[in-house]
């Protein structure tokens, strides 16, 4: 091999290798830079959730603080945006719109990030029955008690979230599944067992 | 430097390549279906009942709705399946969204008032429905049933009547079995003697189905009544002194006048993309049996009657009986497919409290589309629930550090 082309190949090797190392580190820190990013929109969002007036008119806007969900059984803290399109789901969980407000009659529905964005929804397939979701609202603070396990539907199966079963106030969550891919969805399902006033919402999140 | 950018950037396209894509498909024209399958219509004086009724309706909002009931009271055309007159013991409902079926099948005693009541006795009745919607696709699966229906009708007053008009009897069975006119008559004394400790009628009746089922983007609504056997004034068995052997008498078995109504379909397709459909019907075959009474073991002359046709034996006579076989109907237009099988109509022992009046295996199906500009199907794609979760890309990470360290090692080599 001359040596003009042994250099041009120990060249083209070098910048393979910072290629495959860039893409390599950033495919690996993705996760984490929605985290990050998430984290950052989170602490944005504990200011929006005090405007009562907008949330009391139904005129909170896409990608805006809705409410606040705990999971206790999950250690689940975490403001929940309307909307659920890709850009408002960066905030970790957010509100289906054709849902009605929490608290309301009615399926209140929510998706969640899984595996990115703060994952919320991690360990959603690990409540049981009885287990409590908390959403506080500027209106008042709603407590929900999981009907059932999880269950596992296709990603065009909008019964979950069309159907529920008869008169009430009911919470369904929903989270791609099965973990690290988006094939599925998994639903848990809710029911509203008490309602109380409004209470200061402002703290910040521990998601 | 352009090769090494290039390198770069085909680097992170195959890195893009890697994590999730949306997908995209059309959507489905507007469409509605609805479908009713009704076992047997019994009418006996004022009173009237429908034994085993399924309906189903579905349409593009999606929505699936269907009643499956083994007893209802008479039903008009075109019912309302949120207000059924049916007894709710033996009915199930579902809707998609929203009521779920969640026993699968209920069953129950029937509730006849009386008088009806005082001479019918019905088998467990059963309903169930089943409504579902997948990948945003309506299905729902109906069934009604009563097994089997015992009519004590009360033959005594068949008696006298059947005694003055006896040559009558002795003509039209003559002419129908072809026996000698002495032997009929003798067989007929000794059949009026005997008549009353007989079963008035008997009816075993197949299950009324309807169902709304989803293949490819195909979607067929198909309504089934599985048909029934009628047994009518049944004759007892006679003991060696030939006197009638009370409760021996099976009227399905060993009935003066036996009916055979084979199965009624009616179907209708659509496409939920092209919108195009289709429907068909089958009319449900009737055979009627008379028995020949001069013989001991039941031996039946058989008259087969053709879709539409009417016939009357026994004229005359108190047993007049007219059965009209059922005639099936379907039509295809633009958009819009029907397709209906009439009931078999039967009036029966017109001479017996005014006769006993049955409408058997009715089932209509109707489907209509209407298709959506293939613009709008293809800005449409089904709707997907929110993606929530990332492709797991740490090992193609991985594999794309090895690689960078394996380039590195090379290079080494080659210096």
């Amino acid at each position: 091999m001359s040596v003009g082309r042994a250099r041009t190949l120990r060249r083209g090797l070098t910048a393979a290798a910072i290629a495959l190392a860039i893409a390599g580190t950033g495919l690996l820190s993705y996760p984490f830079a929605t985290d990050l990013w998430a984290a950052r929109l989170q602490r944005g969002l504990v200011a929006g959730l005090s405007a009562s007036e907008d949330y009391r008119l139904g005129k909170v806007k896409p990608g805006e603080a809705l409410t606040r969900l705990e999971i206790p059984e999950l250690d689940v803290d975490v403001v929940v945006v309307e909307g659920t399109s890709l850009a408002a789901l960066r905030a970790g969980a957010g509100h289906y719109p054709s849902s009605p407000l929490p608290g309301k009659n009615g399926n209140v529905a929510i998706a969640g990030h899984r595996t990115t964005y703060g994952r919320p929804f991690n360990r959603l397939d690990e409540l049981v029955r009885g287990d409590k979701v908390i959403l506080t609202t500027p209106m008042g603070r709603h407590v929900y008690e999981v009907t059932g396990e999880a269950f596992v539907v296709e990603p065009t199966d909008w019964s979950p979230i069309n159907e529920f079963p008869g008169k009430g106030s009911f919470l369904t969550l929903t989270t791609c599944h099965p973990e690290g891919s988006a094939r599925y969805r998994i639903v848990v399902r809710a029911r509203l067992v008490r309602t109380s006033d409004a209470v200061a919402v402002q703290e910040e999140p521990a998601a | 430097m352009k090769r090494r950018l290039a390198f770069v950037v085909a680097v992170f396209v195959l890195a893009g390549a890697a994590l999730p894509a949306g997908a995209a498909a059309p959507t489905s024209a507007s469409y509605a279906l609805e479908g009713e399958a009704r076992g047997l219509e019994l009418g006996l004086g004022d009173q009237g009942l429908t034994l085993g009724v399924a309906l189903s309706r579905a349409d593009s909002k999606p929505s699936a709705q269907g009643v499956g009931a083994g007893q209802c009271s008479i039903l008009g055309d075109n019912p309302d399946p949120e207000q059924l007159p049916c007894n709710e013991a033996t009915a199930e409902k579902s809707s998609a969204p929203g009521e779920k079926s969640t026993e699968g099948q209920t069953c129950g005693g029937p509730q006849v008032p009386d008088p009806l009541g005082s001479v019918l006795t019905l088998d467990l009745a059963c309903g169930s429905s089943v409504s579902s919607i997948a990948n945003g696709v309506p299905q729902t699966s109906n069934v009604g049933k009563v097994s089997e229906v015992a009519l004590e009708l009360d033959l005594r007053g068949l008696i006298p009547q059947a005694e003055d008009a006896k040559e009558q009897l002795v003509d039209q069975l003559q002419q129908i079995i072809g026996g000698a006119p002495e032997p009929i008559k003798n067989a007929l004394n000794q059949l009026l003697d005997a008549i009353d400790e007989g079963q008035g009628a008997q009816i075993l009746l197949g299950p009324a189905t309807s169902n709304i089922v989803a293949t490819g983007n195909s979607l067929t609504v198909t309504s089934r009544a599985a048909g029934a056997l009628i047994g009518v004034a049944g004759i007892p068995d006679l003991d060696d002194d030939g006197v009638p052997i009370p409760g021996s008498s099976v009227a399905t078995e060993d009935g003066l006048i036996i009916i055979e109504v084979g199965r009624a379909t009616a179907s209708a397709s659509l496409d939920r993309l092209s919108a195009a459909s289709s429907s068909e019907a089958t009319a449900a075959l009737v055979t009627v049996k008379v028995r020949d009474i001069t013989k001991v073991k039941p031996t039946y002359q058989t008259i087969s009657l053709a879709p539409g046709q009417t016939t009357t034996i026994l004229q005359g006579t108190p047993a007049e009986s007219t059965i009209t076989a059922a005639a099936a109907s379907s039509k295809d237009t633009q958009g819009s497919a029907v397709a209906a099988a009439d009931a078999v109509r039967l009036h029966l022992l017109k001479g017996v409290s005014g006769g006993l009046k049955l409408g058997l295996a009715r089932t209509t199906a109707a489907a209509s589309a209407e298709a959506k500009p293939l613009a709008e199907r293809v800005q449409n794609p089904p709707k997907v629930l929110p993606q929530t979760g990332a492709r797991d890309v740490t090992l193609v990470g991985v594999g794309l550090l090895i690689l960078a360290g394996v380039a590195l090692a090379v290079r080494r080599r080659l210096s």
